[in-house]
């Protein structure tokens, strides 16, 4: 699915006085992958809010498949973001009282297609090495198998866009490595165009281009 | 496994968040069982009502019960044997019941009701009513209770001995006695349930009933063949209707069931009518004389003197006036015989020393206000002299009045009138007496003859009628209606039911008086499900961006709320008839006041409870969805980020606006304040607990305002300063601390200071007792009021202590007790005969400082036979009665007077003060009193004054006892009533106090939440330097800002609640409770705040910060 940003600002505060975005336009092709990196506070959540539909720009559009999200209802958007976006963040966010498969599962519950989606689903946590674990709770899991299992809920309504804020940043090493490998893996099996926001520089690398927002601005940077 | 679906994911979080959740339901618990289980009481109060009502009126559909008419016992016979129903007649009459008690004591009960039924009385009772045996007597399980009866004891029944010709009126012998004295065996206790609490009246509270053999009554009090009572029986389903039962009385009734009786003297060919009563009643005086020209009428009088202009005269003369009439044979009157002349025997003639022309003066008695005699004087010119032989038939037709054409010499003449013993001796009148006998000495027309002696018992003492016309009495007679008589059946078992069905609704009582308790218990299970929201606020964050939609979110949620309310409702309507039980528990044994000491049992009826639980279900979902639903509008965002909490804060449209509904609610209660200027006492409690309860909600409207202020003010900092800053970081929690704390402290302040002293104020005229010191009623109606010559001299009255009472006689009519003992809804409350102007000259009752004179009220005109009323005090009129009182909209309730006219009582206003010693009563004039109850004789209530209230109480008491004379103190009997109130209070109190202390745990729920979730916080100010105690004072300084202004709101609302009962001296301000109310709440303040600060100051907080 292709992201089209066109002169996106966006400015917080009373009066706007902090101006977080300024001006910025990108084009993401359908099955790309992208990173964002800069400085703490350099509005990478927010540009990525805003193409997951939880933000809005203050001027500017944002077009998801040449389509401007501007003037869709909360409905619309809920739907666009449970159908096309999948969302992956830094804390894993999995419902402590479900197990992994009912987790993996919940996209499902609100927009119920016919599709055998158990059947996906088992398919993905196999994928993700999870398959065992169909019915642990979150809390009998690693750090990163939490993370793993966020990232089939993300891929669960076979989205468009994957779009995942600091994936790895409550993972050691070696489990945000893991991590690093499946969404790259992932991004290329199941021509999800992903957009990662992180600080990880292994993470950045895996992607297939990088870009760094600073002062409001956003500069390629592959 | 499958796909989870709304349901699974609320009842896995139900389950998960099992703390939480298991708070909720006991949130949601407490309100059911609170709920519910107070429309139960309502439940059992009016099932209990029912069981007594249906106890008292037995079998009974339809009843006549006239008090002072009697009627033949025969007319039951009559009529059972017309409908095919049971019928039951019995003779009813006052009592008091005496045991010589082991000790030696005498025990003495009054009030007693004493029933000599005839044998259809057992057809009216299931199980089965036994009647006593001649020399036996029944009691009710009450009466063997208040005297300790058994069976086998032996006791002293006194009755009274009522006259067939009420003692009030002219020519009654008021010198009989008033009761008849008899000895019983107790046969058996009559249980409750068979007839033990027999009564037409509309109260649970059970009678003094006993039972006796009609016989043995009949004699005892000269009644033979008399009855006032008559009973039909049919019980829930009577084969017919009111109307034809009043049908079919008509049928079968004869003259002579009433008392009328036709004769006919020897050698005569004229017919008369006459009553046992000796004055016909105006009914039967129309039925024999409208359009009949043949009859005439006849009405004779004992008068005290007829003189001539030269000063001769005679002493206690019969007179006669009869209509003129050409038929010498009826009426010794001629046709164009004026109204101014008169007719002397020759004797009168010789004695006066008269002839034609001549001018003689008759003096007379009247009966006067207050059953006072009053002469009076007529002039008359003799038309003529009749010889003594022509006034033969005179003799014959003479009526017959007790006491006085039955004795044989005038010296044993017993009139109601003051007699001169020297000229009841007057040899020639002595000797007139026994030639001539009731002769009348002179004639007069009938016009003349009523216009001075007719009277409210009748206008006439004979009809007179030729025998042999068809026109005759008898047909006339017979087609008289009984009701024009008296006789009317009234629908005692609907109206007992009646009664019961619109009686006060326990249910609601309970369901207010749980107010505050329901309210904290919905604030606490809101806000322990709101924390548990909170706490998960990422995951709605994250539903969100998974993309559920708001409403998605919030039917999660809700679903799982409305999960957990189910359950506690569930729960809790399983736990409710608990509840109920334990307030039933303390309806019989600490708040017996508010239920008169009846007896409730408990009763539930499904849909009560399933109503009360719906109503908990309702309210603890919407509570929920309410708390909820500031989670759903946060952004995804706001939620995945963890700024849920607080996040209000950055709402700019809320920040400074103006708090306009609570500058209303504060406008409001000062323009009640200042209309309280105009008020009576009885408002300014009301204007002031209004202005108070608005100053309250004005108060919390405020705290919020200040809170969100707090919150974004810019200014130096200190400790305190950060603390208060810190209170408005979460107004919503905030204000729920301040308003539980608040609504506590006013509920509790407010209503404890409620509790008023009777006896403050008591001597006062404008007080509950109206000035008087003690309060009496009799049993036996008193002919006299004890403070009259004819009173001391009956009852021995002598000495200074009776000399100083000042006496106000007062007449009652039974009815239906209106006061706050009775719990059912009375349907015609007893009315009481005052002399307005009595009452009017003592000031007694008007309103403190104020013109009005409300018993002027009592002598307004009103139209179409309109009889103006006053509410006993002004509770009658709002809660016995929920009638609207005034001479405009006054509220009118229909009564049936002696003769069976319904008649209209208007109620033109109350007394002015919110108790008096006259609630539950209705006060019409005297006056009107007499005029449709001529038949209840003498006085029954008394209101009396005393320098020596104590002394004469005791000796009223033992004077009177032979009439049942129960005397008290007037300010004990105002202290009786209240007790209902102060029950209600001590409900309200420990309710309130209940929901006080769930309030309290919210607080602490709150605070505790409060620190814990800002551990970090906290140990950022311990990173900045800040030592533990300083980080203590921070957490302490916020919470206590927020107990004091909590404590602060509600006590100056309290204040200015209880106002008028801090200014008055009768409200006895408990200042120690009060006090230890505000202590004790600023306790479980401070004590819940020193315990969260405790809880969020343990440990390592730098950990905290690290984890942050």
């Amino acid at each position: 699915m292709g992201i089209e940003l066109k002169g996106v600002s966006k400015s917080y505060g009373p009066d706007g006085q902090t101006k977080v975005l300024s001006d910025i336009s990108l084009t993401v092709g359908d099955g790309d992958s992208v990173a964002i990196v800069g400085p703490s506070g350099s509005g990478k959540s927010t540009l990525l809010n805003m193409i997951g539909t939880l933000d809005v720009p203050d001027t500017g559009s944002v077009l998801l498949d040449d389509i401007d999200l501007a003037g869709k209802s909360e409905s619309e958007l809920a739907r666009i973001r449970n159908e096309k976006i999948g969302f992956v963040f830094q804390q894993h966010h999995l419902l402590p009282q479900c197990n992994v498969f009912e987790n993996v599962l919940i996209p499902t519950v609100v927009h119920r297609s016919n599709d055998d989606v158990e059947a996906r689903a088992r398919e993905l946590l196999k994928r993700v090495g999870l398959s065992e674990r169909l019915t642990h709770r979150p809390g009998q899991l690693s750090g990163g198998e939490c993370q793993r299992v966020a990232v089939v809920r993300a891929l669960i309504n076979a989205p468009g866009i994957l779009l995942a804020d600091e994936p790895t940043g409550s993972l050691d090493r070696a489990g945000a490595d893991d991590l690093c490998g499946l969404l790259a893996e992932l991004n290329r099996e199941q021509g999800v165009t992903l957009i990662t926001v992180t600080h990880s520089e292994r993470l950045a690398a895996k992607m297939g281009k990088q870009y760094l927002l600073q002062n409001g601005r956003l500069t390629d940077s592959s | 496994m499958k796909r989870p679906t709304f349901l699974n994911l609320a009842l896995r979080s139900t389950v998960y968040y099992w703390r939480t959740s298991l708070a909720v339901l006991v949130g949601v618990i407490i309100t059911t069982i609170v709920l519910a289980g107070s429309l139960l009481v309502g439940d059992s109060v009016r099932a209990s009502l029912r069981s007594m009502a249906l106890m008292r009126v037995g079998e009974a559909s339809y009843a006549i019960y006239s008090p002072g008419r009697f009627f033949s016992p025969a007319l039951g016979d009559v009529l059972a044997s017309e409908i095919a129903v049971p019928v039951a007649t019995a003779l009813k009459l006052p009592g008091v019941l005496r045991l010589q008690a082991g000790d030696g004591n005498e025990r003495q009960l009054n009030h007693v009701e004493v029933i000599a039924a005839d044998a259809g009385f057992s057809a009216i009772s299931d199980p089965a009513f036994p009647l006593p045996a001649r020399g036996e007597i029944a009691v009710s399980e009450k009466v063997a209770k208040a005297l300790g009866l058994a069976p086998g004891d032996s006791v002293s029944l006194r009755v009274a001995k009522p006259t067939l010709l009420p003692r009030d009126a002219p020519l009654s012998s008021r010198q009989g006695k008033l009761t008849s004295r008899g000895l019983l065996t107790v046969s058996r206790i009559v249980p409750d349930e068979a007839l033990g609490r027999f009564s037409l009246d509309g109260s649970q509270l059970a009678p003094n009933n006993v039972f006796v053999s009609s016989d043995w009554l009949r004699d005892k009090v000269d009644l033979a063949d008399k009855a006032n009572l008559l009973l039909v029986g049919g019980g829930e389903t009577p084969d017919a209707s009111l109307e034809d039962f009043q049908t079919a009385l008509a049928r079968v009734w004869q003259p002579e069931h009433s008392g009328i009786r036709l004769s006919q003297p020897e050698g005569s060919g004229t017919q008369l009518l006459e009553t046992d009563r000796v004055f016909l009643s105006p009914a039967t005086a129309a039925a024999c004389l409208d359009g009949n020209p043949d009859a005439v009428g006849a009405l004779t009088y004992l008068v005290n003197k007829i003189s001539s202009e030269s000063g001769k005269m005679t002493p206690y003369a019969f007179m006669v006036g009869v209509s003129p009439s050409g038929d010498v044979d009826l009426s010794p009157v001629p046709s164009g015989m004026k109204d101014d002349e008169i007719i002397v025997s020759r004797w009168l003639a010789d004695a006066l020393g008269v002839a034609e022309g001549s001018a003689v003066s008759v003096d007379y008695f009247v009966l006067g206000p207050a059953n006072a005699l009053l002469e009076r004087t007529r002039e008359f010119r003799v038309r003529s002299v009749a010889e003594m032989k022509t006034l033969r038939s005179e003799r014959d037709f003479a009526p017959t009045f007790p006491g006085l054409t039955d004795v044989e010499s005038c010296k044993n003449w017993d009139v109601g009138m003051p007699m001169d013993e020297e000229l009841l001796a007057d040899e020639l009148n002595q000797a007139y007496w026994e030639e001539y006998g009731p002769t009348p000495k002179a004639i007069v027309t009938l016009a003349a003859a009523q216009s001075m002696w007719a009277n409210r018992f009748g206008e006439l003492s004979q009809i007179r009628a030729p025998a042999d016309r068809e026109s005759g009495l008898v047909t006339r007679l017979k087609n008289m209606n009984p009701a024009e008589l008296g006789l009317v059946f009234l629908p005692v078992r609907e109206l007992a039911l009646r009664g019961v069905e619109e009686s006060m609704s326990f249910g609601e009582l309970f369901v207010s008086m749980s107010f505050f308790l329901i309210i904290a218990a919905i604030v606490l299970t809101g806000l322990l499900f709101v924390l548990g929201i909170q706490q998960r606020s990422a995951q709605a964050g994250v539903l969100k961006a998974l993309g559920y939609r708001r409403g998605q979110v919030l039917r999660l949620f809700i679903l799982e709320g409305a999960t957990l309310a189910a359950l506690g409702c569930l729960v809790g309507a399983l736990l409710a008839p608990l509840y109920t039980q334990a307030l039933i528990w303390g309806l019989a044994t600490q708040w017996k006041g508010a239920v008169a000491g009846s007896a409730i049992q408990f009763h539930q009826e499904p849909a009560t409870l399933v109503s009360g639980t719906l109503a908990a279900f309702l309210t603890a979902l919407i509570t929920l969805v309410i708390a909820v639903w500031r989670q759903g509008k946060l952004p995804a965002r706001a939620l995945i980020a963890g700024e849920a909490v607080g996040y209000e804060k950055n709402a700019p449209e809320t920040k400074t606006r103006h708090p306009i509904l609570s500058s209303v609610s504060l406008l409001i209660a000062l323009a009640l304040v200042a209309t309280s200027a105009r008020a009576d006492t009885h408002q300014l409690v009301m204007i002031f607990f209004g202005a108070g309860f608005l100053l309250l909600l004005s108060g919390i409207g405020y705290a919020r305002y200040w809170l969100k202020g707090m919150a974004t003010a810019v200014s130096s900092m200190s400790i305190a300063r950060l603390g208060m800053r810190n209170a408005g970081r979460l107004p919503a929690r905030s204000l729920s601390v301040i308003g539980l704390l608040a609504g506590g402290a006013f509920i509790v302040l407010a209503v404890s200071s409620m509790q008023e002293d009777m006896t403050a104020n008591a001597d006062q005229p404008w007080s509950g007792t109206g000035g008087f010191a003690l309060y009496a009623s009799s049993t036996v109606p008193v002919p006299d009021a004890p403070g009259s010559e004819a009173a001391r001299e009956r009852f021995g009255l002598r000495g200074e202590l009776f000399e100083s009472m000042d006496v106000i006689p007062i007449k009652e009519r039974c009815g239906d007790d209106a006061s706050c003992f009775n719990l059912n809804r009375a349907q015609a409350p007893i009315l009481l005969g005052v002399d307005p102007n009595l009452l009017s000259e003592r000031d007694a009752f008007k309103a403190q400082g104020s013109e009005d004179d409300p018993w002027q009220l009592l002598k307004v005109d009103l139209p179409d036979g309109v009889v103006p009323a006053l509410a006993g005090d002004a509770n009658t009129a709002m809660w016995g009665l929920q009638k609207s009182v005034g001479v405009e909209k006054g509220d009118t309730i229909a009564y049936r007077d002696e003769s069976g006219e319904v008649f209209m009582v208007k109620l033109v206003g109350a007394l002015p003060t919110r108790l008096s010693v006259f609630q539950g009563r209705l006060l019409i004039s005297s006056e009107h009193f007499v005029d449709r109850y001529p038949s209840e004789e003498g006085y029954r209530v008394f209101l009396v004054d005393t320098p020596e209230p104590e002394a004469l109480r005791h000796a009223l008491t033992r004077k009177l006892e032979r009439v049942g004379f129960e005397v008290q103190p007037a300010a004990d009997r105002l202290a009786e009533f209240y007790s209902v109130e102060s029950s209600y209070l001590g409900m309200f109190l420990v309710l309130g106090g209940l929901g006080v202390l769930l309030g309290s745990v919210g607080l602490g729920v709150v605070l505790m939440r409060n620190v814990l979730e800002r551990r970090s916080e906290f140990a950022l100010l311990r990173a900045l330097g800040y030592s533990r105690a300083m980080v203590n004072r921070v957490v302490v300084a916020e919470h206590w800002v927020l107990v004091v202004f909590g404590l602060v709101i509600g006590l100056v609302a309290a204040l200015v609640a209880m106002w008028p009962n801090l200014r008055s001296a009768a409200v006895d301000v408990p200042v120690a409770w009060i006090l230890g109310i505000v202590v004790g709440l600023l306790v479980i303040g401070f004590g819940w705040t020193a315990i969260a600060a405790r809880s969020a100051l343990r440990g390592e907080l730098i950990d905290a910060l690290r984890k942050e």
